[in-house]
């Protein structure tokens, strides 16, 4: 049932504007707040570029840990953008209004995040200038330019790009609006970046198209780009349980499984934030819950196929792998609490009604999610390093050092610091996409009963 | 109300509306008719379901144990499971998400479950052409009480006794209409299995949730299915063939190729069977971009499965590349990914072709085709392996698994040759693929093809609004 | 090319959507052509709304041209950089294609999406430097009809703008 609240256009504007015109004081605390944290994984990342890798707890034969793991993770974070916007417009779902801005906003922020990830991991970031210029050929060192590990940055940056000219095209209205409602400088900068927009039934005409255009040429980049991360991993032969045909579609359900997730936890807080019970209603929630009971299902039959056939092909490596997950300490007790946040406590409460239109138990649920999804890529990565090969010379294992902890811990903050500034300058919650859903709202009278109807373009 | 050809018409914007008498006459009337063309070819097709039949026993006569003879049975079974008990979720899906113009195609999807049930009847031969579990790899590892066998017949039964309960779930109050109107032997069928509705909301509220329940279990179980068969009949009848993404890439394929058959039964039932001022365009045009999209995913599917054998390169991985791409069945494969993929989405990407009823037709045909094509390569492939080399490698002492073999040249081993199809196979095939128009065309008469009642419900919840200047469709969202 | 007449512009500011489509029934009645007044809005009302005539455009052109040069470029690049270090890695060929494959695919789909972002902003008409005769009601709710015409026209237009019901109407000239 949808519920139907009547605003007029200007007081949509002055409260999807309220984070840009207003200067409350709990958002200069929490961005202080954060930029310290940031400021202190910087002071961390600066200490391990001065002592070295040794500083992380890499070790043989684990050479990917935490940084690895967590750029798997806001790459998949970055999905939910995509993934809301394209697939809820092409399917012309109604209550994707309000949703749409800062998934994608989330997708472009976490992105860049993700992208730190392997560039610390290198240990010495300014080297990549050498790989890039051809470093290796002056010294005689020949690089594999067929390694998976070349897609992973084309692949990136086209979603990047793609993604925030996505936004770009969006914004455009609304930058007009903010021309309109300001003054001095800032108006100026406004009206360059709104570009003359008026409001023409042609620019209205090719804003509905955009929308809908770039969607369908999106959505195949977005499937590449955690296929290509996943094949980082499923193309080598050394890691036996990284081998495995499935990889590209379970990363990249599992992806849209956090980034949805994702999504949930950005817009309730937003709702708290600045105090848009309007405009995200619990219709909107149940719409989220019902599309992650079907995109967490159908992650957990990749999951079952991947953990199946693991076992099917009865390799040494893969068997171990799965004992050190089912049997082992530390490792089952993640494995544990990896399944039961992000599939077997989530889901089944999401079937239920009452619990997709609960804000807090949204909130907690999405949370769940996440949490698992991380220990997902880390159980992954890890233990199927930690098992590589039937006979090694170390049988070493992966301690994250406080170092990488504390990067890690930032990540998050630097995503929220990022969302916060942009809150700023632009209004999270598309004006005009609320005002034309206003005008397509209507209702239509069947017996004694008024249903609520919408109005159909073709 | 006046017959008008709705072909330009696009959606219930433009179409007329009929009271609900004129529904009930317009769809019911064609389904108690029986005419000279449906008599023939009812006829013609009956014959060929015969010669298929003959086929079959010719086959048979032939006894199990010989693999290789039952191949492209084994690929006619696939490829109707795939396409014609998958065309069920078509409907379900639809329903499911609320949308309006699955109306004019949910019974044409859901007629497919008697099909269904046909289809099992070509299945259980198959259960003696595959060993049990032991001593071989397969997804039951030390499963007792003859895995695979009786594990596969009881998930492809309940599979079909699900699709005939939906079937029967969403035709009650067309059935009990069927019954009131008319007597003789199929009206009182029809009156048996309505089971005396009469329409109360109490009626209607347990009849939408049954569908909706009975739809969630058929995913779950044609999903379970897709997964045992590739398993059991394709993946684990090749010595060390692992593939996680078989199961997930065949189910795919399933749902492109569900799409495809009900837009080609849509297309039939409009042209042939005078129902085409309810059909109107409009699921045509959304159901081609579902497809589009599933094409492409089809091929992102091969794709994910075929780079990770490349990039691998071991012995096993290049050899199963050789028997299923390369080798001895490069012909399907080549066909069947330009008829999956390349020419499906060079006709879908335009807008304007997948506006007309022909376009996405002519795609879901090519489809279909292209979807026989790689059951063959698959299945053919896979029965060309005899239960001494499974065993074999289970003990790790097969060729296949630990080196590469040539797919040409002078030393080809015995798998690696192509097993064309013989005189029985050809009969087989015929009329294994005129089954399912044979059983389609004879259900139509006992079951109306349109959706009674949801067409009634959409004309309920449409309905036309200005907005300033112009006319809109207006649809209504009741939950 | 013709003559040049001097032309104004006047433009009608509408509380309601209903006065801004009465305005355009009224233009249009009058025999002004759709080239001579436009509609502008805060709101995307539903196309043909205000009884205006639908617009032509071109954008599906730009995402061909696009991933025609994307493709393109991807080619070169993955076929130079292959071909400029000829080392066999894995038993796998100089030139191979799956690899190549993916790179192209991001190549072109990158090249298409850059595309069709410039072909909307061209096929809006934008960047528009000057804004022209405009109002800032616009953005918050107000329908506004921009006529542009000759001096012997403009009272008409105004009396159209006027009894359709306009809150206010600006005069200026045409930019």
């Amino acid at each position: 049932m949808q519920e139907r609240v009547h605003l007029t256009d200007k007081q949509i504007n002055d409260d999807l504007l309220i984070g840009v015109e207003t200067h409350p004081r709990w958002w200069f605390i929490a961005v202080g707040f954060l930029a310290i944290m940031v400021a202190t994984a910087g002071g961390a990342f600066g200490y391990m570029i001065n002592q070295g890798l040794g500083v992380t707890g890499l070790n043989r034969p684990v050479m990917w840990g935490f940084f690895i793991t967590n750029f798997v993770f806001w790459v998949g974070i970055s999905h939910a953008g995509v993934m809301i916007s394209s697939i809820l417009r092409l399917s012309q779902a109604e209550w994707r209004r309000p949703v749409t801005r800062a998934a994608e906003v989330l997708t472009i922020v976490a992105l860049m995040t993700a992208m730190l990830f392997p560039l610390m991991h290198t240990g010495r970031p300014w080297r990549i200038m050498y790989w890039v210029f051809p470093y290796d050929f002056a010294r005689g060192i020949w690089p594999n330019i067929r390694s998976p590990l070349v897609w992973d940055p084309s692949a990136i940056f086209t979603y990047l790009i793609s993604a925030s000219l996505f936004v770009f095209v969006a914004l455009i209205p609304d930058l007009a609006v903010l021309r309109d409602r300001s003054t001095g400088p800032r108006k100026q900068i406004y009206g360059v970046l709104s570009l003359g927009w008026r409001g023409t039934p042609r620019q209205w005409r090719l804003q509905a198209i955009a929308g809908i255009l770039l969607s369908a040429l999106i959505l195949p980049v977005f499937v590449s780009v955690h296929s290509i991360v996943s094949w980082d991993f499923g193309m080598t032969m050394a890691v036996s349980s990284w081998h495995s045909t499935i990889m590209a579609p379970y990363f990249v359900i599992g992806a849209v499984h956090s980034g949805v997730s994702a999504v949930v936890t950005v817009m309730i807080l937003l709702r708290w934030a600045f105090k848009w019970e309007k405009y995200i209603r619990p219709e909107h929630l149940d719409g989220l819950g019902k599309l992650l009971v079907v995109v967490g299902t159908t992650w957990f039959y990749f999951f079952i196929l991947e953990f199946l056939f693991g076992l099917y092909s009865q390799e040494a490596a893969e068997v171990s792998l799965r004992n050190l997950l089912i049997y082992q300490w530390p490792w089952n007790f993640m494995f544990f609490i990896f399944l039961a946040t992000a599939f077997f406590i989530p889901i089944p409460m999401w079937l239920f009604r009452g619990v997709r239109r609960s804000v807090i138990l949204m909130l907690l649920t999405s949370i769940l999610v996440n949490i698992g999804m991380w220990l997902e890529r880390f159980l992954i990565i890890v233990p199927g390093l930690t098992r590589k090969a039937d006979f090694t010379f170390v049988w070493g294992t992966y301690r994250p050092s406080i170092i990488e902890i504390i990067l890690v811990a930032a990540s998050f903050a630097f995503v929220t610091l990022m969302i916060l500034l942009f809150s700023k300058v632009f209004p999270l919650i598309p004006l005009f996409d609320q005002k034309e859903g206003k005008v397509l709202e209507a209702t239509t009278r069947i017996g004694r009963r008024d249903v609520p109807s919408i109005v159909r373009e073709e | 109300m006046s017959r008008v050809r709705q072909q330009e018409l696009h959606s219930l914007l433009e179409l007329p509306r009929p009271t609900s008498q004129e529904i009930n006459d317009d769809i019911l009337g064609p389904t108690v008719t029986i005419g000279p063309q449906f008599k023939t070819a009812v006829g013609g097709l009956g014959i060929i379901v015969a010669l298929g039949v003959a086929g079959f026993i010719l086959k048979a006569a032939d006894g199990f144990d010989d693999r290789t003879n039952w191949g492209y049975y084994a690929a006619v079974f696939a490829f109707l499971f795939t396409t014609c008990q998958g065309a069920l979720l078509v409907s379900i899906t639809m329903r499911m998400a609320k949308t309006h113009w699955r109306r004019p195609l949910a019974r044409v999807s859901e007629l497919f479950a008697i099909v269904g049930f046909f289809n099992l009847l070509v299945f259980l031969p198959l259960l003696w052409t595959i060993p049990i579990a032991d001593e071989r790899q397969s997804i039951w590892f030390e499963w007792p009480w003859g895995a695979p066998r009786v594990m596969d017949a009881l998930a492809m039964i309940f599979l079909v006794i699900n699709g005939l309960a939906l079937l029967w779930a969403s035709s009650i109050p067309d059935l009990a209409l069927y019954g009131k109107r008319y007597g003789g032997t199929r009206g009182a069928i029809a009156r048996f299995l309505s089971t005396g509705w009469n329409g109360t909301p109490i009626q209607w509220k347990i009849l939408k949730a049954g569908q909706g329940i009975l739809g969630g279990l058929y995913w779950v179980f044609l999903i379970g299915v897709h997964f045992m068969l590739s398993s059991d009949f394709a993946m684990s009848m090749v010595p060390g063939w692992v593939d996680a993404i078989f199961p997930a890439f065949q189910a795919l394929s399933g749902l492109q190729s569900a799409v495809a058959t009900t837009m080609v039964a849509l297309y039939l039932v409009r042209r042939f069977g005078r129902h085409d001022q309810y059909i109107y365009m409009e699921p045509f045009w959304a159901l081609s971009k579902i497809l589009l999209g599933l094409t492409l995913l089809w091929f992102y599917f091969w794709f994910a499965g075929f780079i990770t054998f490349w990039y691998g390169r071991k012995p096993i991985e290049i050899n199963v590349l050789q028997l299923l791409m390369i080798g001895p069945y490069r012909v399907a494969f080549y066909l069947a990914i330009f008829l999956t993929f390349v020419v499906p989405f060079l006709i879908l990407m335009w807008n304007w072709v997948r506006r007309t009823p022909g376009g996405p037709t002519l795609a879901s045909a090519v489809i279909l085709v292209g979807t026989f094509m790689d059951k063959i390569r698959l299945y053919v492939g896979a029965y060309s392996f005899t239960d001494q080399e499974l065993t074999d490698a289970f003990h790790h002492e097969s060729a296949f698994v630990d080196e590469v073999l040539p797919a040409t040249g002078p030393l080809i081993p015995s798998f690696f040759q192509t097993n064309w199809p013989d005189g029985s196979d050809i009969l087989v095939i015929a009329g294994g693929l005129a089954m399912p128009f044979f059983i389609y065309l004879l259900a139509t008469k006992f079951i109306p093809v349109i959706s009674i009642w949801e067409t009634k419900e959409g004309y309920l919840l449409s309905g036309v609004k200005t907005v300033l200047r112009r006319r809109y469709l207006v649809l209504a969202k009741p939950d | 090319m013709t003559t040049f007449i001097p032309k104004r512009s006047l433009l009608g500011l509408f509380s309601t959507a209903d006065g801004a489509a009465d305005a355009v029934e009224g233009l249009q009645d009058q025999d002004f052509d759709d080239k001579d007044f436009e509609i502008m809005s805060g709101t995307p009302y539903p196309e043909g709304a205000f009884g205006e005539k639908t617009t032509n455009h071109r954008l599906y052109v730009f995402p061909f041209i696009g991933a025609a040069l994307g493709f393109a470029v991807a080619i070169l690049l993955t076929t130079a950089t292959q071909v400029s270090y000829p080392l066999v890695t894995g038993g796998k060929p100089i030139l191979s294609i799956p690899p190549m494959a993916i790179i192209t695919y991001e190549g072109t789909m990158l090249g298409a999406i850059i595309f069709t972002v410039l072909g909307i902003i061209f096929e809006s008409r934008l960047p528009r430097p000057k804004l022209g005769l405009y109002d800032e009601r616009i953005t918050a709710g107000y329908v506004g009809i921009l006529v542009t015409t000759t001096e012997d026209r403009f009272k008409t237009a105004k009396e159209i703008l006027t009894k359709a019901g306009a809150e206010d109407i600006k005069e200026g000239e045409p930019d």
